[in-house]
């Protein structure tokens, strides 16, 4: 690593500014501010290994050793995962909106360890990603190997075999494994999917190597990350922070709360509420700690007058219709499972009934369906059934405490077509 | 997604739910294993090393393998095959085969574990 | 050959397809039956399935008898190519040719079943499509190659198997489809 850039300053310890300009950077001033990637070696595939990066999307793999895993003389593919089918989280989508070329570096460097002569960026349908893509690539001449693929808006669709599905000409729903994507994926041959967070932090890496890599975040968790905040603060949207910051640091970087925060929801609809805590930080060990995951750092911060058991009642029917209906746990589990989170939630008659049933839905949902969705669903009712719990028996015995009734979290409808 | 379609029947006392106190009485609802394999009296000893798993997907409730297997295999509230997380007793080996067979979705099957 | 003997060749032919066609159209409805889900009383459905492969596999042992006696039998002339290379024999080329059209089909029916775990499973699919046109073959056979087809109860015998079919297409496409292929119902929050 001889020919290391300079870094861009950073400004103060709690906000670096590695991935997410301010601005849409065109690619002069990425050039100007960033420098010019060097040529890739077979050197930094180490270097990724001693940067302790891992994948930004949600499961958190050493980076590394999912480059190992894929590298192949029969031409690889690279796949930059854009698709971000989480309602929460909007983080995929502003790098992509603000640095387009530092994702396609990232893509490029990878397609360069993994000897991929062929590269996609799957972005979703709705907004401008695919667009802003299209603009950056248009700008320069080294990525003629990229396109573009915009993939129908699913919750499901950006899961690894789903997308590599799609690509293959089929629906965008998760697929029986084996063969992994690393072994056979698109047209056949060994595919990396990565995150397009995980492929823009590849190009800074290349450029700036590991022990700068290693300046931000802990000893454990190097590196900074983009997280999404929304509900109850000032100033929703997508921050840049070093891993391990206090969860409290991050919502003052969103403007503080609005009003006292009863609970986060971290890690997105697969995630799981969590009771605020001076301890928490934004960190896999102390997210696991609290009995929650850090996932793609989706936060919603639930204010003290909204209803966490109204609310997840919600999250779960719009997880229901999400299904890719194709094992019939998830279709007619999370169906039933979203049935009886409703009627608790309006304080039915039933509603006592419906919580009992509860634990029998989960023990015939639990790891019966092909892919996360469905654990990922319980996951997240089941935490709400701990932190909401007094709630929970405001409801069973006919009332809600909420004072605001507008929905917090967001719950698309279906639209379009899988393919 | 290691484990899919190898899954335990319902137990008492979900990890995840906070305990409503619920009744078990589940459609198809079969004992959780018991030590020592003593659910499968008469028998013959020793174990295969074969385990019994479910293509979701391909799935569609037919529900054959629960009829022909009973001992591995029970339904939950939707038809769909919940079956017990551990290797096929030697006893009970051709019933098995009988039902990955059987399967008109070609669905089941059978998984040699190699330790 | 005596004339006795084979007048016996030519009875057992008629006879065996007529068997043949009977029990195929009794494949064809406990595939249905099978497809659907029915059960016998409160027999396993697996059993259903059962009767459906079992039967099959009758059916193909009388097709056996009646394909070796009509090669075997001077006067239906009909020589072993034409029994699978459809419309060469000489003599109602056209009616054996449907016989033998049909017993291709049902041949790979049958083949591919019981290779069933070494096949593909979409091709096996494909091949089992087939079955709606195996039997329709069959019964237009039966009916072409008749010297007695116009007799009463060989007729009735027709009427019955071309009801059964039909009903049991009924009841394949017209009821509901399988539980997951539904439309999921939308979901008011």
């Amino acid at each position: 690593m001889s020919t290391l850039l300079e870094a861009p300053h950073r400004t103060e310890r709690s906000t670096p500014t590695r991935l997410l300009p301010r601005e849409p950077l065109r690619f002069a001033a990425f050039a100007r501010t960033y420098g010019r990637l060097p040529v890739i070696t077979e050197e930094l595939l180490e270097a990724v290994e001693l940067s302790g990066l891992t994948g930004r999307g949600g499961a958190g793999f050493p980076t590394a050793r999912k480059l190992r895993s894929v590298r192949s003389p029969r031409g690889a593919v690279v796949v930059a995962n854009g698709t971000e089918g989480e309602p929460v989280s909007a983080k995929d989508r502003a790098l992509i909106e603000r640095n387009s070329h530092l994702v396609i570096d990232g893509a490029l460097v990878a397609a360069r360890l993994v000897r991929a002569r062929r590269i996609v960026i799957a972005v979703g349908r709705a907004g401008g990603a695919a667009d802003a893509l299209e603009r950056a690539l248009a700008e320069r001449s080294d990525a003629t190997s990229v396109s573009v693929a915009s993939v129908p808006d699913r919750f499901v669709a950006g899961e690894e075999s789903a997308l590599v599905h799609w690509l293959n000409g089929g629906e965008a729903k998760p697929t029986a494994t084996p063969p992994r994507p690393f072994e056979r994926g698109v047209g056949g041959r060994p595919t990396l999917v990565q995150n397009v967070e995980t492929l823009a932090n590849l190009a800074l890496i290349a450029r700036y190597g590991p022990d700068w890599f290693r300046a931000e975040g802990t000893i454990d968790e190097p590196g900074s990350v983009l997280a999404t905040v929304s509900g109850a603060v000032w100033q929703p949207g997508v921050v840049e922070v070093p891993l391990g910051l206090p969860m409290a640091d991050v919502v003052a970087r969103c403007g503080g709360a609005r009003e006292s925060v009863q609970a986060y929801l971290v890690g997105g609809y697969f995630g799981s509420w969590l009771r605020p805590s001076p301890d928490l930080r934004l960190s896999r060990r102390s997210l696991a700690e609290a009995g929650g995951s850090l996932g793609a750092r989706a936060v919603v911060a639930l204010g003290e007058h909204s209803c966490g058991v109204v609310e997840t009642s919600r999250v779960v029917t719009y997880m229901a219709e999400q299904s890719a209906a194709q094992c019939g746990p998830c279709l007619f589990g999370l169906r039933a499972l979203a049935d009886c989170l409703r009627s608790i939630a309006r304080c039915g008659h039933d509603a006592s009934a419906s919580y009992a049933r509860l634990e029998l839905l989960e023990c015939q949902i639990a790891r019966r369906g092909a892919c996360a969705h469905p654990d990922g669903v319980l996951g997240f009712a089941a935490s709400a059934t701990r932190v909401f719990r007094d709630e929970l028996a405001r409801h069973l015995a006919g009332a809600c405490s909420a004072l605001d009734h507008r929905p917090v979290l967001p719950t698309p409808r279906p639209e379009g077509s899988w393919r | 997604m290691s484990g899919v379609g190898s899954t335990e029947p319902p137990r008492s006392g979900g990890a995840g739910f906070a305990s409503a106190g619920a009744g078990m009485s589940g459609v198809g609802s079969t004992e959780p294993p018991r030590s020592g394999g003593a659910g499968f009296a008469g028998a013959s000893a020793g174990v295969s090393r074969e385990r019994l798993a479910v293509d979701p997907i391909r799935c569609d409730a037919y529900g054959h393998c629960a009829e022909l297997v009973p001992e591995l295999v029970s339904l939950d509230e939707w038809g769909y095959p919940m079956i017990r997380a551990e290797d096929v007793p030697a006893g009970l080996r051709r019933e098995a085969r009988r039902a990955v067979a059987a399967c008109p979705r070609l669905a089941l099957r059978l998984d040699r574990r190699r330790r | 050959m005596s004339a006795f003997s084979s007048n016996a060749t030519w009875h057992l032919m008629r006879a065996s397809g007529v068997v043949a066609l009977v029990l195929l159209t009794a494949v064809f409805v406990l595939g249905i039956a099978t497809n659907r889900r029915w059960r016998p009383g409160r027999a396993p459905r697996v059993v259903t399935a059962s009767l459906h492969r079992t039967i099959s596999l009758l059916a193909v042992a009388f097709l056996g008898v009646h394909i070796l006696t009509a090669v075997a039998d001077p006067y239906a002339v009909v020589d072993a190519a034409a029994v699978v290379v459809p419309f060469v024999a000489g003599k109602s080329a056209f009616a054996v040719g449907l016989g033998a059209l049909s017993l291709d089909v049902v041949a790979a029916l049958v083949v591919s079943s019981l290779l069933r775990a070494r096949v593909p499973a979409a091709l096996w699919r494909a091949i089992h499509w087939l079955a709606y046109l195996a039997w329709p073959l069959a019964l237009a056979h039966s009916f072409a190659t008749g010297t007695d087809a116009a007799s009463p109860w060989l007729e009735s015998i027709g009427v019955v198997c071309f009801a059964a079919v039909a009903v049991s297409v009924l009841w394949r496409f017209g009821t509901g489809r399988s539980a997951k292929h539904l439309e999921p119902r939308p979901v008011t929050a």
